[in-house]
């Protein structure tokens, strides 16, 4: 099904419709929709919707089913999907995670100006393509065995701190503090683990990335200044990748294995990628054992990563990292279930949210957030194209009121990627980055084509929703100038 | 790659936003998972010829047919990025109907004459399709990269 047209939709305010239980039998509950006039038709025109709608047949599902505005066609579900099921009688369904668990961005402070950066920048990103590997099945320069990798499934980012990769203060300024309690190895197989073994501390391909990039502008000072990027030409550094073969192998099998299980078989959907078990059963605690493990090789990854970054930059600028100001601002996953409390018609219930290409955004005040940031709210990175903006945000009580806690992860495509290869030629790629401003290095460069600006929404129109909405609230714009590729 | 040239099947993807679509057919089942694998290589793969100089066999089994084409990849990409492996020449023979032995032969990547173009994280059962008519067997699945 191409999904719902304009007339099914119901429109709530400003920025949110909603795609009532009536456009097909089997919802549970309402889908609800953040785009602007502007954008809905971008997002009519391509499939996400249906998708959202098959997300409410989910049982246990709470409220509402619901898409950010740079939603896009996904498998299962749509690429910027919500939705919180109950734990009592709930399910958790692998394919609303997806199969890069903990695909997510970090974002490290320097205090190093545009003006420091120019004349080095290209010997930076020399010396970043050299120390951070990227691209397909790339290897990476850790080897893991099969005891080793273990300890990362289980402790994440702390295990590469503890292995003298990174600084203690990186585990206060991620989200589970760069670990997910409750990963349990023994429920990973063979498989996924070898795959992870070569690939810690790698990019990988497709829309990964590291990115160097400049304060743009600054919306709201008093926040840009506790999350140290107050200063307008101040350069920070981007980390996107997730959970590599890793969390790939862990997707895979649980879908596998849900396909087998009975209490699978038992609930209908409309679309196998939807395959899910109840929270309470043994299938569904081990899916989320396996899941944190997956989540946990990815904070490690960004935290390795986040290592060679300050290796590399301080190499280049000739002395520490510590003096560079390379300090870790905050580290957010964007494919991820997760146990929390939300407050759903007056009454506080526990609830399994499930983030598939969208960012918690927890308010001011909330318990889980670090001292640091109690009182401006988590952070919240949104990555645009690698030609025009990025966006530093932070969460707010709209959120918590209105969308478990969550907001927008990206742009969100404009182009499939055989049509922006068909559209933008990779050769000419480079030198067009280059007249923006922005100097590249990509390990194959047909993934510049896939990768243009041009194949994703704007970010500041997307921005300009979650904003508007209040369910994120944007502090600062960033802008490119030096873009890492797998 | 190497081919029957007496093959009647083939493949080709079809777009999807942020993904890859994959279709394969052929005049039989046997046909069909062939071409899926070489339309799996020739996504990941962009030029450099492939030869067959290691013989592997690949033992796939799944709960029904059409989980057999996502067991099939997955076997795909789990020896393409843990070995390196590409095939040029695959040969099927279904054992029942939810299991097939691949005869493969190939070699693994040399990074000085493949060029890998994108990288196939997974595959999924999104709008995952087998189906039969008079002409054969036709394959559809929709891989994340």
């Amino acid at each position: 099904m191409s999904g719902p047209d304009a007339a099914q939709l119901e429109r709530i305010d400003e920025f949110r419709w909603r795609i009532p239980t009536s456009y097909k039998c089997g919802m549970r509950v309402p889908g609800v929709i953040y785009s602007s006039d502007e954008l809905l038709p971008k997002v009519l025109s391509d499939r996400p919707l249906d998708q959202l709608a098959n997300v409410t047949f989910l049982p246990g599902i709470i409220s509402h089913a619901l898409a950010m505005p740079d939603v896009h066609w996904g498998y299962g579900f749509p690429v910027g999907g919500v939705a919180a099921t109950d734990v009592q009688d709930g399910v958790v369904s692998p394919g609303g995670i997806g199969f890069d668990i903990n695909c997510g961005v970090r974002l490290i402070r320097t205090g190093l100006t545009e003006e420091d950066l120019k004349p080095k920048i290209e010997r930076v990103l020399d010396a970043l393509f050299r120390a951070v590997p990227a691209g397909m099945g790339t290897q990476g320069r850790l080897r893991l065995n099969t005891t080793t990798i273990d300890g990362v499934l289980r402790r994440g980012a702390r295990w590469v701190v503890d292995h003298g990769l990174g600084w203690s203060e990186d585990l206060e300024v991620a989200e589970e503090s760069g670990a997910l309690d409750g990963a349990d190895p023994s429920v990973v197989s063979a498989r996924a683990k070898e795959r992870g073994a070569t690939q810690l501390g790698t990019l990988g391909s497709g829309n990964h990335f590291l990115e160097l990039q400049v304060v743009d502008e600054v919306f709201d000072p008093m926040a840009a200044n506790r999350l140290g990027i107050g200063e307008r030409g101040a350069i920070v550094i981007f980390v996107h990748t997730g959970s590599r073969g890793c969390g790939h192998q862990i997707c895979q099998d649980y879908l596998q294995s849900f396909a087998q299980a009975p209490v699978s078989q038992a609930i209908e959907l409309p679309d196998r990628q939807l395959a899910c078990a109840p929270l309470r059963s043994a299938e569904g605690r081990a899916y989320l054992a396996a899941m944190a493990c997956g989540a946990n090789f990815a904070w490690a990854n960004r935290q390795v990563i986040t290592h060679w970054t300050r290796e590399a930059l301080s190499g280049v600028f000739g002395c520490s990292a510590e003096d560079l100001g390379m300090d870790v601002v905050y580290d957010v996953a964007h494919n991820i279930a997760k146990i929390e409390e939300h407050v759903v018609d007056g009454v506080a219930r526990r609830v399994c949210v499930h983030r598939k290409g969208a960012t918690r955004a927890f308010s001011p005040g909330h318990p889980e957030l670090p001292a640091k940031y109690r009182d401006v709210g988590q952070p919240v990175f949104i990555p645009g194209d690698m030609g025009r903006a990025s966006f530093v945000a932070v969460g707010t009580s709209g959120a918590m009121e209105q969308s478990f806690g969550s907001t927008c992860h990206g742009a969100g495509r404009a182009l499939s990627r055989s049509a922006a290869r068909r559209k933008l030629r990779a050769v000419d790629m480079v030198e067009r980055l280059r007249s923006m401003g922005v100097s590249v290095r990509a390990r194959n460069t047909r993934v510049l084509s896939e990768e243009a600006p041009d194949a994703y929404k704007n970010v500041a129109d997307v921005t300009a929703i979650t904003h508007g909405a209040g369910i994120s609230r944007n502090v600062a714009r960033l802008r490119p100038v030096g873009v890492i590729k797998g | 790659m190497l081919r029957d040239p007496k093959s009647t099947g083939g493949h080709r993807t079809f777009d999807h936003t942020a993904d890859v679509g994959l279709e394969a057919w052929g005049a039989t089942l046997e046909q069909a998972l062939a071409e899926v694998g070489f339309g799996f290589q020739s996504i990941m793969l962009g030029d450099g010829l492939v030869r067959p100089m290691q013989s592997r066999t690949f033992s796939v089994w799944a709960a029904d047919e059409e989980a057999l084409v996502v067991a099939w990849l997955s076997d795909l990409i789990f020896a393409f990025e843990t070995e390196g492996w590409l095939s040029a020449t695959i040969e099927i023979s279904v054992t029942s109907a939810t299991s097939f032995l691949a005869f493969c032969r190939g070699e693994p990547l040399d990074e000085t004459r493949h060029e890998v173009a994108v990288g196939v994280k997974a595959v999924s059962y999104h709008e995952l399709l087998v189906q039969r008519d008079d002409s054969g067997v036709r394959l559809r699945v929709i891989l994340d990269v």
